[in-house]
């Protein structure tokens, strides 16, 4: 399947009144597989069966080359915000202007219309369109038939109109540096007609298509017929406003002899005047058109210009052209997403099995170590039983004792501690000793976090909290300084744990707030409670295993 | 469609979505969940095989050791660490400690006991057997509360774990107080409540009927 966006090998289908011409484009040059009459009988079959078979089914591009396109430069006024949408503006514009041509669409000029008194600022657009011939619908129903992807519909001069610039800018640059702000573009086409295309700053201005003899009915012929024609296309330029003033590139695509006598019909001109073969031309544009039989042919050169494009200037839009190119679009888009998605698992399955490949032999590994492991302990517990001694209960229970005795608490050794510190004056009313709580989150966190050091980190295993009552009578800050006192005393006592005031009678810390009644508050039922001071002992500080 | 599209398209969209399908089933409802297993068991193997080399190194240790570990052994058995936990054991053991500590009253109540997971039990082909206790205490000193919580733990049968104690002083001590005491009364100023656990390792074998509750 070929991918109709990005590929630059296309099958071209040319539209002329007289036969519908397929062209097969590749980076090796462009070849012109047939043309097919309108009127045969078997132009459906066998123009499909050179899209499918002869192109090898790439994507399409059409481009209309018939007498029949129609142009009309109109101006669009910009519009605010609030007033509408500029697309639907131009949609409606190019209705009115077109009401009977389904295939049809604008394309924007450099040129703006300023402000001024009396006019609004405006856009200057080319709209363009071609009626619904029977070419055309026969050429659409060829393209549906062969199944290929549709690149677009195009007009032949619109889209090569910046073919000219090109080589406007590539002659004139040997010449001046400059592109010149005209430039004429003469060619005959195999269906006979000579396409002349004009263009003004890089876009285009003017297009003829007209009759011309054959080369091969004589050269001095053709040159006077294409001379006439030149002449004709000059006399109609100052109407586009072009005065002598302006630069003009004029190029003339025809064979050597031809261009020689064409050289001297207009030497006598003060334009740039070129004749050059469609051999000559292409390597200018750095484009590979192939051997070509007749170098005076000049829709080789277009065909290879706008084949390689992968954006047009003027895509024509109608519904004819959207039925087949849009469901092409959308799974030629399908199946690009579905490609990288399945190179994406196929990714995933490689590294999968290899993943699964490595575990597996890793498994392997220690499963032999294993097998090895048991049958060592196996003889190290017969060697030990072979003395009358049961080694897997005597190791178990120690080491079942060792760790009930580590995560439990020397309590009388800790009351003894605190006892001690008391001294002789100080009691303490309440204690309450309980394992701390863990917090089961905080330390799923914390393994999260740094999952090395879970194992060292050491936490209090139980917290002992001792109440002291003081009455209401006693002078708070000797109370305090007394509570805090105690708190060194057995913070000195019990080495490694946690020992803090948690409450002191009252605290005139600037963390806390006061209440201050003063005055006489003898009328006032007075009853003072008695103060209650806590220190906390958290510990002992312990490995704590996962 | 199929005649916008053609055949050939459709049946390559078709192939794609089945490769797609295929591969995404392949990937995440085959290799990934199978991975997860392997690594699992990779990683059970590897903590098996690493507990077995403590253990191997464990028993090569030299024969003092191993005598140093025989008497330890023996010190358990003696302090009753593999006994089932015998609740008439139990009461006879907490009056004595009642008696002993000088508490005015200690009403125990010991709970069924039920049995804990233990890797280093079950290597021995023993599991650990825990009874909690709770034990409300009345007394005229916090020493003699001391007291009982020293004795409860030295001679306890088997491995007693602390696991809240909360002690409280009632009353302070007043002429009415005093004079109680000295006509022989016992009034309660502190008390307290304890709650333990009470573990023991036996054989799993033996585990059928291992312990019921009670109230001393």
């Amino acid at each position: 399947m070929s991918l109709s966006f990005l590929s630059r090998n296309r099958t071209v289908l040319l539209i002329s009144d007289e036969a519908l011409f397929v062209y097969d484009t590749s980076a090796s040059g462009v070849e012109l597989v047939d043309k097919y009459d309108w009127d045969d009988p078997a132009f459906e079959g066998n123009a499909v069966d050179a899209i499918s078979k002869k192109c090898g089914g790439k994507p399409v591009l059409i481009l209309n080359d018939m007498v029949e396109q129609h142009y009309r430069k109109e101006k669009v006024i910009k519009v605010g915000a609030f007033i509408g949408d500029k697309s639907t503006m131009i949609r409606r514009k190019l209705n009115v202007a077109f009401p009977t041509y389904p295939v049809r669409a604008a394309f924007p000029l450099k040129e703006k219309i300023k402000k001024a008194e009396g006019q609004l600022p405006a856009d200057v657009y080319i709209f363009a369109a071609v009626p619904n011939s029977t070419q055309f619908n026969q050429t659409m129903s060829v393209a549906s038939k062969s199944l290929a992807s549709v690149a677009g519909f195009c007009l032949l001069p619109v889209e090569s109109s910046d073919m000219l610039k090109t080589l406007s800018e590539k002659l004139s640059k040997d010449k001046r540096g400059n592109a010149s702000k005209w430039c004429v573009f003469i060619g005959q086409h195999k269906n006979g007609g000579l396409r002349q295309i004009v263009t003004k700053d890089g876009e285009i201005a003017l297009t003829r298509m007209t009759p011309v003899c054959n080369i091969d009915e004589g050269v001095q012929k053709w040159a006077a017929e294409v001379h006439q024609e030149y002449k004709s296309t000059m006399s109609y330029l100052a109407r586009f406003g072009y005065v002598p003033e302006d630069t003009l590139e004029s190029i003339v695509i025809s064979n050597s002899e031809a261009g020689d006598i064409l050289n001297t019909l207009v030497s006598e001109t003060e334009t740039n005047f070129h004749t050059m073969t469609v051999q000559e031309a292409s390597q200018l544009l750095n484009l590979k058109i192939g051997r070509q039989q007749d170098s005076h042919y000049a829709d080789p050169l277009h065909v290879a210009w706008s084949g390689k494009k992968s954006k047009f200037l003027l895509p024509m839009k109608a519904s004819q052209v959207d039925e087949v190119v849009r469901p092409r679009q959308i799974a030629t888009a399908a199946s690009l997403l579905l490609f990288g998605s399945a190179l994406f698992f196929g990714y995933q399955a490689m590294t999968s099995i290899q993943s699964f490949a490595s575990v597996s032999s890793d498994l392997n590994r220690e499963n032999d170590k294993k097998t090895q492991l048991e049958a060592q302990y196996k003889r190290e517990v017969e060697k030990k039983e072979a003395l009358g001694f049961n080694v897997r209960l005597v190791q178990a229970s120690i080491r079942v004792k060792e760790k009930l005795d580590n995560d439990n608490i020397e309590v009388i050794d800790l009351f003894s501690a605190i006892g001690y510190s008391l001294g002789r004056d100080l009691r303490i009313d309440r204690v309450i000793v309980e394992p701390i709580e863990e917090n089961i989150v905080q330390a799923r966190f914390d393994q999260f976090v740094s999952n090395n050091d879970q194992k060292e980190k050491q936490e209090p295993l139980y917290s002992v909290r001792l109440q002291m009552t003081y009455p209401s009578t006693t002078d708070v800050e000797r109370g305090n300084r007394e509570v805090e006192s105690l708190n060194t005393r057995i913070a000195q006592a019990l080495p490694g744990f946690e020992v803090n005031v948690t409450k002191l009678l009252k605290d005139y810390e600037y963390t806390e707030g006061l209440i201050v009644n003063t005055g006489d508050l003898n009328n006032q039922a007075n009853v003072d409670q008695d103060f209650l001071a806590e220190i906390t002992v958290k510990g002992p500080m312990r490995v704590k295993d996962e | 469609m199929l005649r916008v599209l053609g055949f050939k398209r459709i049946l390559f969209l078709i192939v794609l979505i089945t490769i797609n399908a295929l591969l995404a089933a392949a990937v995440y409802m085959h290799f990934a969940p199978q991975n997860l297993t392997k690594e699992r068991e990779l990683n059970n193997i590897r903590a098996a095989n690493n507990t077995l080399r403590t253990d191997i190194d464990d028993m090569q240790i030299a024969f003092e050791q191993l005598d140093e570990q025989r008497d330890r052994y023996q010190e358990l058995e003696k302090k009753g660490f593999f006994d089932r936990q015998s609740r008439r054991q139990a009461e006879l053991i907490l009056q004595k400690i009642q008696e002993r500590s000088g508490v005015v009253s200690a009403a125990a109540s010991l709970q069924a006991g039920t049995f804990e997971k233990s890797q280093e039990a079950e290597k021995a082909d023993h599991q650990i057997l825990k009874s909690p206790i709770s034990i409300r205490i009345e007394a005229v000193d916090d020493l003699d509360v001391f007291r009982y919580i020293y004795l409860v733990n030295e001679f306890f049968p088997g491995h007693v774990s602390i696991e809240k104690i909360e002690i409280e002083r009632e009353s302070d001590v007043s002429g009415t107080v005093l004079r109680a005491i000295a006509s022989g009364q016992s009034p309660e100023l502190v008390k307290a409540n304890l709650q333990f656990t009470w573990r023991t390792m036996i054989p799993i074998e033996g585990n059928a009927n291992a312990a019921q509750g009670g109230t001393f």
